[in-house]
């Protein structure tokens, strides 16, 4: 990540390490403040999404260091796509669900 | 009357211990309690809860963000650049072979009676000699087939007459491209060239007597005398007696070492199988032993170690005109000299078999036996690190070593749908059929043709125009030691569905973009000088000299 360094590749991943508790911190507060009771399953499986959607972004960058850049902006587009759809479907399934609209 | 409570009590009291921004439960309650409990007023600033999610929120899109540029990084990184590792342990062999061990390679069970390669069967044994006898003024292409003499003519009279018309061909190629290259080609090929030549001209083929490695041939042109491997394997050995391994392993541990560090990325051992060593030819003999040395084995000549180095990924890439096979070359070549020192020091004989010709064996076969890699469409060996993209070299010796076994990892199958290189190349000598139809030597193979090959190779852009390499730098196989590689490499051998073969054959396909085969050849010879991957920063003379920009540069950036 820092060609030539000894310590911020370090630092950058602790930095990326620190932030997935933050997202799932940050989840979960929300679901909280708004009243929102989704399993912990449920949880797992949009975080999983989230990370595999990170990761065909990781992908598709990797591909363009490799001066791949179309492979790479293709990767994203034909993998990331699904990984959206499958995230908006999770929220809306698994979050934004009726039954909490009848509740509240 | 309530009884009235006191200070100690009140903070005691576990009903009055609530969260600060418990507005929520708040509003569950009786209206009558909550007016009693008034929520305290929201602090100025953000709440620590606020803060997580805002934070939570910021975070998930600077994963999103640090992970692309994470991998952008990796993409970029040297250290993906497989072969060009930063130690000498073998740290680039991250391909564990282990549990894709074989009894026989790919394609390795005869189908038909198995023969030796005669040496009018190596492509460049054959030029040489119709070079020599044109300079002596003995034959002249304008003669004809029919009065080529010897066993090169007796060869191409055998023969479908295209290959002979295609050597023929080669041969005028080669003077359009000389002259093309003093017409204008020298300007933009100028850096590539340069860097070709210095390893063509010093590393391998430099005449002053300072080549690596020694080789019996220039010997014996010195001294005339013939000079048998008997002797020649033996010439360095001063010990009374061979230094004696505690084992055959501890000999293959050793050897793998040395070979290691002398810089090669890969190494494997296998036992010498004389089917796969050419008859009548022996370095060091009188006319390299085309007339006197038949079928002979050499005694001693019980085990090879096979080795090899990737050609440098960019230049690769970077086919016709910017790539070059001698900067491998030039390494797995040192290393073969070293190596052959290092076993005779120890009392062991050795000789070594390395690029560009001296050879009396078929390296590929080797390769494949010591467990390195696997065949290919093309007819290059592909190893599951570097694709196509390996040169090898070998030492012979007699030390007992513990063999490796061959391995197979489906790079063979894979070849069978992949048809990528077939369809690149741009003279069209690699085989389009699913399977391997052609039985070369008693062994199912896709039959190159090495003449067409041949015919692309001195068609090139550069000034010697030796090599074409588009199939190396188009296969699938021959990309860079990264982890979206890595996942590849490692599931697709273990799929028993091979749906994953089919998923990366279809991304390989639709994602990637390769120019149309035609369009690979020098722009004399119909085409665009096109590369998979446009030329490194650093062989773009446009970048660096004074010169006028007469081209452009077609490929990938």
């Amino acid at each position: 990540m820092f060609p030539g360094t000894t310590i911020l590749n370090y630092l950058f991943w602790m930095a990326m390490g620190a932030m997935q508790v933050t997202i799932v911190l940050g989840a979960r507060a929300w679901l909280e403040d708004t009243g929102r009771k989704v399993p912990w399953w449920q949880m797992v499986l949009m975080y999983g999404c989230f990370l595999s959607f990170t990761a065909v972004v990781a992908g598709g960058f990797t591909l363009a260091g490799e001066f791949e850049s179309r492979a790479g902006w293709y990767f994203i587009g034909f993998l990331g796509v699904p990984h959206i759809i499958a995230g908006a479907g999770m929220l809306k399934l698994f979050v934004f669900k009726k039954t909490d609209m009848i509740e509240s | 009357m309530s009884k009235e409570k006191d200070a100690l009590e009140i903070i005691g009291d576990p009903a009055n211990f609530r969260s600060r921004t418990d507005h929520l439960a708040s509003l569950d309650k009786d209206p009558d309690t909550v007016s009693e409990h008034p929520p305290e007023p929201e602090k100025k600033g953000l709440s620590r809860r606020g803060f997580l999610k805002i934070g939570g929120a910021a975070a998930a899109a600077a994963t999103v963000g640090g992970a692309g540029a994470a991998g952008f990084a990796i993409g970029r990184s040297d250290d993906a650049y497989t072969g060009y590792n930063r130690t000498y342990q073998g740290g680039d062999m991250f391909f564990n072979r282990e549990p894709f061990r074989v009894d026989l390679p790919t394609f390795f069970e005869p189908v038909g009676p198995v023969e030796r390669p005669d040496w009018t069967e190596y492509l460049f044994q054959r030029k040489h000699v119709i070079m020599e006898l044109i300079q002596k003024g003995e034959w002249t292409p304008d003669m004809g087939l029919k009065k080529l003499p010897g066993p090169v003519g007796d060869h191409y009279r055998s023969r479908p007459r295209d290959q002979y018309d295609n050597m023929m061909l080669s041969l005028e190629k080669s003077v359009t491209r000389a002259e093309a290259w003093r017409a204008g080609k020298h300007k933009r090929y100028a850096i590539a060239d340069a860097y070709n030549s210095s390893f063509r001209s010093t590393g391998m083929y430099n005449r002053y007597g300072s080549t690596i490695p020694e080789e019996p041939t220039e010997k014996h042109m010195e001294t005339g005398k013939p000079i048998p491997p008997e002797e020649w394997d033996f010439r360095h050995i001063w010990r009374k007696e061979p230094m004696a391994f505690k084992s055959p392993k501890h000999a293959s541990k050793l050897i793998k070492r040395m070979a290691h560090m002398y810089g090669m990325s890969l190494v494997g051992i296998t036992k010498f199988d004389p089917r796969f060593m050419f008859k009548g030819l022996m370095r060091g003999m009188a006319h390299q032993g085309h007339d006197s040395w038949g079928d002979k084995v050499p005694g001693h000549w019980k085990s090879i170690i096979v080795f090899g180095v990737p050609m440098y990924w960019d230049s690769t890439y970077a086919a016709v005109g910017y790539s070059t096979s001698f900067d491998a070359y030039f390494r797995s070549r040192c290393a073969s000299g070293l190596l052959e020192r290092f076993i005779q020091e120890l009392g062991y004989p050795a000789r070594a078999q390395f690029p560009g010709h001296n050879y009396e064996i078929m390296m590929s076969p080797f390769v494949q036996l010591a467990g390195l890699g696997e065949y290919s469409r093309a007819g290059v060996v592909m190893v599951p690190e570097l694709g196509a993209n390996f040169r090898p070299a070998a030492v012979i010796t007699d030390i007992e070593f513990e063999y490796d076994k061959p391995i197979s990892v489906r790079m063979a199958d894979f070849c069978k749908k992949c048809k990528i290189c077939a369809k690149a190349c741009p003279s069209g000598a690699i085989p389009k059929t699913d399977e391997p139809e052609t039985v070369v030597r008693g062994f199912k193979r896709w039959k190159l043709d090495e003449e067409k090959c041949h015919l692309q190779w001195c068609s090139g852009p550069t000034s010697d125009g030796l090599g074409c390499r588009v199939c190396i730098g188009v296969c699938p196989y021959s990309r860079k030691n990264t982890w979206i590689h890595t996942i590849s490499r490692e599931l697709e051998p273990r799929d028993p569905t091979h749906l994953v073969s089919t998923g990366l054959l279809a991304m390989q396909t639709n994602f990637f973009k390769y120019p149309e085969a035609e369009e690979f050849k020098s722009d004399w010879d119909g085409g665009k000088e096109a590369n998979y991957h446009k030329a490194p920063w650093w062989m773009r003379s446009d970048n660096f000299f004074e010169i006028e920009k007469t081209w452009e540069y077609h490929g990938m950036e």
